[in-house]
C-alpha cells in the first residue's frame, strides 16, 4: 500500500553556537530568506530528550518526521557520556515541501547537547528558547525518571508529556510510574498504546453488529500473547478491554515457564469470573518494536453465545490461537503487521491532538490495579 | 423503536485528531441554522470528546441578548433538536464557552468591537487567536460581513482564521463570481470553506470509499460498462413557509447546481492522487469542465423545469405551488427540474447522467444508481419476461446503504432467472445512526481540513453548467408554458420524454 510522504529541505545546514546566541541566529536564518520563499511557523514547541545512545541518523528521521507534519519549534536535547563541560548548541530551519503551495512552511530545530549532569541546570536556558504562548510538548524518549532533576524539570515545561512505553526498560514498574503522573494530573501520550488502535478496533468490530452486541457480556475468558521484552501493550490491551467491561481485577498469579504466563481473575458484572492469560511469546525477529500483540482469544463458557473470536498476525500468533478447536470454534480476525507504527510516524498523529486522552487514562487505571495485585 | 444496546468496546474508541483551542464566531446566532443545527451539532461532538476544552463560540446577530440569554436559547435548541444535554456537567462546561455580542453587519465600528472581544477572550480562554467566522446568514449579507471583517482585519492572517460560507454561493454565474472576488480579496481560497452539506452525509463519503476503497467498482465505471446513471433527490414537502426564499432560487438554484451537482461530481470524477483538499477538489473541478447540458440548442431535449399542482399527499390534499402562501399566483419558479448531462471525456464520452429533483413527490429519496449495459446475449429467459440491467444503487436517504442488482437462477428444473438484491444497509452492518452532516463539516472547518469543501473555480464551473437553463428560464414567458405535476407524483410528462427518447425510463423508487 503506498502512503504520502513530505520531503523536508533544510534552510540552513546545522550551525554551532553558543546557548545565548540561539535567538539571534534563528533571526539571521529568516532574515536571509524573504516572506515569499520561505515563512516560519510554529504552532508549538516540542522538547525532544533523547538517551545518548541515539545515534545522529536516527535523529535525523526524527526530525523529518516531526516537521513533515507541522512546522514547529523543536529543542532536542542530546545528552552525552562526557564529562560536563556545558551545553552547547546548534541550530537550523527546516521546510517540508507541500505540492499545493509555492512558499515554504518552516520550522526551527535547536540542538542542545552535553553530558547528562548539565542539562540537570537546564530548566534555567530553556524558558528563554521556548515560544511564549504556544504549547509545550515534551517527547521522552527513554524510560520515566520521576523525582529526578532533569525530568521534572523538563516536565513542569511542558503541557504534554510524550513517552513510548515500548521503549520501557522495565515494563511494569514503568506503567506504574506512568500511571502515578496521571493520577497526579499529568498530561501524558503513550505512542505504544496507539500500536494498539487495530486490535482494538477490531476487537470492537466483532461486537458492531446489533444481534452480537449483548454476547460481549458473556466473554469469561481472554488470553493474550505478546512478543516476549516488554508486556506494556498486553497490559494496556487488558486493562482497556476490563475497563470497557467493568471487569475488576480480584487475582493475579505467574506460572513462568518460556512463556512466562501470568493468570489474572477479575470480576465482572453479575458476579461473572473472567479468566485472562498473557504470555510472552519468544519470536525470531521481533522487528522495531518490542512487545508487539501477536494474537488475543475472548472466549465464552456459554455455549449458546457468539461471543468466541480469536484476533492473530503472523502465523505463529495464529497457529497458536488456533490450536485445541479454536479454528473450529471461534471466528477467527487476521489482523495485518503494521510496518509504519514506528514511533516517528505516530509522534505526528500525537502532535496533531489535544486534551487528555480519556480512553488511555481509564485503561491504565486497570492495568495498574492488576499490577497492584 | 427497538433499543439497540451500545457496544462497551466501541465507547471512545476513535482516536481522531482534535481541533485546536478557537474560537467559533457565528454570524447570524439568533436564527434557525444556528439554534437547530449549529450548536446541536458542535455540543454532540462535545459529548464525543472530539472538542478543545478551550473551544468558545460568540454568538453574533442585531439583536440585543445576553451572554445567558443567548445560553438558554442554544440550551433549548440542543433540547429540542438534538439527543438532548445529556450530563449537566458536561452542558454547564460548554456553556461557559458561548458568549454572545450584538453587531450590525454593515457597521465597521462594530466589528472593532467584536474583534476587542475576540481578543479579550483569547487571553481568558486560552484560544491564541484561532478563528473560525461561520456567515449562517442571509446571502444578502455575505458581502457586507465579508469586506467588514476584511477592513478591520480579522481576516488576515491565513494561518489562524478561517471563514465559513453557506450556500447559495451567488444565483448564476455572475453573481457567483463577483461574490468569489469580495471574498478573494478579503483573505485567501486556503480560508474559505463553502458549506455544502450534502458532502457531510456519510452516505456521500461513503461513495469515495466505495469506489476507490475496492478493486472490483473502478474497471467497470466507464463508457464501457454502465448505459447510464440517474441521481435523484426528491422531497416529500411543499415549499412551506420558505416562499419568499423559494420564489428567488427554486429546484434549479437551490438543489441542482450544488446538492445534486456534489453527487454527479464524487460520481463521475477521475480518482484523485490523495485525499487532500486539493487534489479532490481539482479533480471535480476537472469533471465538471468537461460537463455541459446535452443538447443546450434544444433545451427541452436536455432539461425540464415543471411545478406541483394540487394533489394528495399521505392522503391529504394539498395546494399547487402558485396557490401556497406567499408565491405569485403567476410564478416561473421550478420546483421540479430535471438534466440530461453528457460529459466530454474519455470515460463517460456516450453516457447519459439523469439528475433530477422536486417538490411534492411521493417519497422522500435520494440516490444515485447505476445502470450498467444489458449482456450482449441473453442465454437465460427471466422469469418475469423482463429485461434486467445489473444495478448499483447508492441509498442517500432514507435507509442509507448500498444495493446491487442482479440475476440469480430460480429455483427448480428450468434455467430461469430473476433479479436478486445484494444490500447493505448502514444501520444494520453498524447499528448507529449516520452522523448528522454538519457535526462532521464543522470539525473537518475545525481542523482545517478543506476536502469536503467546495472551491471558488468548483462553484463556478457548476454555474457554467446550467447557466443555459437559467438563462432560458430567466426569460418572460406565459405562465402557462410551464409544464405542471400533480403533487405526490414524479413529476411532468416532459421529463419522461426526456428519457424515453433514449429508450430509457426513470427508476421508480
Amino acid at each position: 500500500m503506498n502512503t504520502q510522504t513530505t520531503s523536508v529541505v533544510s534552510l540552513q545546514a546545522p550551525k554551532d553556537v553558543s546557548v545565548s546566541q540561539v535567538e539571534a541566529e534563528l533571526s539571521k536564518i529568516w532574515q536571509s530568506y524573504g516572506e515569499n520563499s520561505a515563512a516560519r511557523a510554529t504552532t508549538f514547541n516540542l522538547l525532544v530528550y533523547e538517551p545518548e545512545t541515539m545515534g545522529a541518523a536516527s535523529r535525523m528521521a526524527s526530525v523529518d518526521a516531526i516537521v513533515s507534519q507541522s512546522p514547529c519549534r523543536v529543542i532536542d536535547l542530546v545528552t552525552l557520556n562526557e564529562e560536563d563541560q556545558g551545553i552547547s548548541a546548534q541550530v537550523a530551519a527546516y521546510c517540508p515541501i507541500q505540492k499545493s503551495r509555492s512558499s515554504l512552511i518552516c520550522g526551527e530545530y535547536i540542538t542542545l547537547s552535553g553530558a547528562k549532569l548539565a542539562f540537570n541546570r537546564v530548566h534555567s536556558i530553556l524558558p528563554e528558547l521556548l515560544i511564549p504562548d504556544l504549547p509545550v510538548f515534551l517527547w521522552w524518549k527513554d524510560s520515566p525518571e520521576p523525582n529526578t532533576r532533569m525530568f521534572d524539570n523538563l516536565v513542569s515545561l511542558s503541557n504534554r508529556l510524550i513517552m513510548d512505553s515500548a521503549t520501557f526498560g522495565n515494563s511494569e514498574s514503568d506503567l506504574l510510574k506512568v500511571q502515578g503522573m496521571i493520577k497526579s494530573g499529568r498530561q501524558i501520550a503513550d505512542l505504544n498504546w496507539q500500536r494498539l488502535s487495530p486490535w482494538q478496533e477490531l476487537t470492537a468490530q466483532a461486537f458492531d453488529q446489533p444481534d452480537r452486541r449483548a454476547a460481549v457480556w458473556e466473554i469469561d475468558g481472554i488470553t493474550i500473547d505478546y512478543e516476549k521484552g516488554n508486556s506494556t501493550q498486553a497490559l494496556m490491551f487488558l486493562g482497556w478491554i476490563a475497563s470497557r467491561l467493568d471487569w475488576e481485577p480480584i487475582e493475579r498469579s505467574t506460572e513462568g515457564g518460556d512463556y512466562d504466563i501470568q493468570h489474572i481473575v477479575f470480576e465482572g458484572r453479575n458476579h461473572l469470573k473472567i479468566k485472562a492469560e498473557l504470555a510472552s511469546i519468544p519470536i525470531g525477529d521481533p522487528g522495531e518494536v518490542i512487545g508487539d500483540l501477536i494474537g488475543l482469544r475472548l472466549t465464552a463458557s456459554n455455549q449458546n453465545t457468539d461471543a468466541c473470536n480469536v484476533f492473530c498476525s503472523e502465523s505463529t500468533g495464529c497457529m497458536r490461537m488456533e490450536a485445541g478447536g479454536g479454528a473450529q470454534n471461534y471466528r477467527v480476525h487476521q489482523v495485518s503487521p503494521l510496518s509504519d507504527q514506528s514511533a516517528d510516524t505516530l509522534l505526528g498523529q500525537q502532535l496533531q491532538r489535544w486534551g487528555r486522552e480519556v480512553l488511555y487514562e481509564e485503561s491504565l487505571v486497570l492495568a495498574a490495579k492488576i499490577l497492584a495485585l | 423503536m427497538v433499543q439497540i444496546l451500545e457496544n462497551p468496546l466501541r465507547v471512545g474508541l476513535q482516536q481522531e485528531r482534535t481541533p485546536e483551542p478557537l474560537i467559533l464566531v457565528i454570524f447570524g446566532a439568533s436564527g434557525d441554522l444556528t439554534i437547530r443545527k449549529l450548536v446541536p451539532a458542535i455540543y454532540h461532538l462535545k459529548q464525543q470528546r472530539r472538542l478543545p476544552p478551550e473551544l468558545t463560540i460568540v454568538g453574533v446577530a442585531r439583536r440585543p441578548w445576553s451572554h445567558d440569554y443567548f445560553r438558554e436559547q442554544m440550551r433549548e435548541g440542543v433540547e429540542k433538536f438534538s439527543v438532548g444535554i445529556g450530563a449537566e456537567a458536561l452542558w454547564q462546561d460548554f456553556a461557559e464557552g458561548l458568549y454572545y455580542q450584538s453587531l450590525d453587519m454593515g457597521n465597521l465600528e462594530d466589528y472593532h468591537k467584536l474583534d476587542q472581544f475576540l481578543n479579550q477572550l483569547d487571553q481568558e480562554r486560552g484560544t491564541r487567536g484561532n478563528r473560525v467566522f461561520y456567515l449562517a446568514v442571509s446571502p444578502n449579507y455575505f458581502t457586507d460581513a465579508i469586506e467588514k471583517l476584511g477592513q478591520a482585519g480579522m481576516i488576515k492572517n491565513a494561518q489562524k482564521t478561517r471563514l465559513v460560507i453557506e450556500k447559495p454561493f451567488g444565483r448564476d454565474l455572475s453573481s457567483c463570481q463577483d461574490l468569489n472576488r469580495v471574498v478573494q480579496k478579503a483573505c485567501d481560497e486556503k480560508q474559505i470553506y463553502r458549506i455544502d452539506h450534502y458532502l457531510g452525509k456519510e452516505t456521500v463519503q461513503n461513495l469515495l470509499v466505495l469506489r476507490f476503497a475496492n478493486a472490483i467498482f473502478e474497471p467497470l465505471w466507464n463508457r464501457q460498462f454502465i448505459d447510464h446513471i440517474q441521481i435523484t433527490v426528491a422531497e416529500t414537502v411543499g415549499v412551506e413557509d420558505r416562499a419568499g426564499y423559494y420564489e428567488n432560487s427554486g429546484a434549479l438554484r437551490d438543489m441542482l447546481q450544488n446538492h445534486l451537482m456534489q453527487l454527479f461530481c464524487l460520481t463521475a470524477m477521475e480518482p484523485p492522487n490523495s485525499m487532500d483538499a486539493d487534489s479532490l477538489r481539482n479533480e471535480k473541478v476537472k469533471v465538471i469542465q468537461a460537463t455541459r447540458l446535452a443538447d443546450t440548442r434544444r433545451l427541452e431535449r436536455s432539461c425540464v423545469r415543471a411545478q406541483y399542482s394540487a394533489g394528495w399527499m399521505k392522503g391529504k390534499p394539498v395546494d399547487g405551488y402558485r396557490n401556497e402562501p406567499n408565491v405569485n399566483p403567476e410564478s416561473l419558479v421550478p420546483t421540479y427540474v430535471a438534466m440530461k448531462f453528457e460529459v466530454n471525456n474519455w470515460r463517460w464520452q456516450g453516457v447519459p447522467f439523469y439528475l433530477r429533483t422536486a417538490k411534492r413527490m411521493p417519497k422522500k429519496v435520494s440516490e444515485i444508481a447505476i445502470q450498467f449495459r444489458d449482456v450482449p446475449y441473453l442465454l437465460f429467459q427471466s422469469a418475469a419476461k423482463q429485461v434486467s440491467p445489473n444495478v448499483l444503487t447508492l441509498r442517500i436517504q432514507p435507509n442509507e446503504g448500498v444495493a446491487l442488482k442482479f440475476e440469480a437462477k430460480m429455483p427448480g428444473a428450468d434455467l430461469r432467472s430473476r433479479s436478486v438484491e445484494m444490500d447493505f444497509g448502514y444501520g444494520k452492518t453498524f447499528g448507529i445512526e449516520g452522523s448528522d452532516a454538519y457535526d462532521r463539516l464543522l470539525l473537518d472547518c475545525m481542523l482545517g481540513d478543506q476536502t469536503l469543501f467546495t472551491r471558488g473555480d468548483e462553484v463556478e464551473a457548476a454555474w457554467k453548467v446550467v447557466t443555459p437553463a437559467l438563462t432560458a428560464w430567466e426569460l418572460p414567458t406565459d405562465p402557462n408554458s410551464v409544464p405542471q405535476y400533480e403533487a405526490g407524483t414524479w413529476g411532468p410528462t416532459e421529463a419522461e420524454q426526456l428519457l424515453e427518447r433514449d429508450g430509457r425510463q426513470w427508476r421508480r423508487l
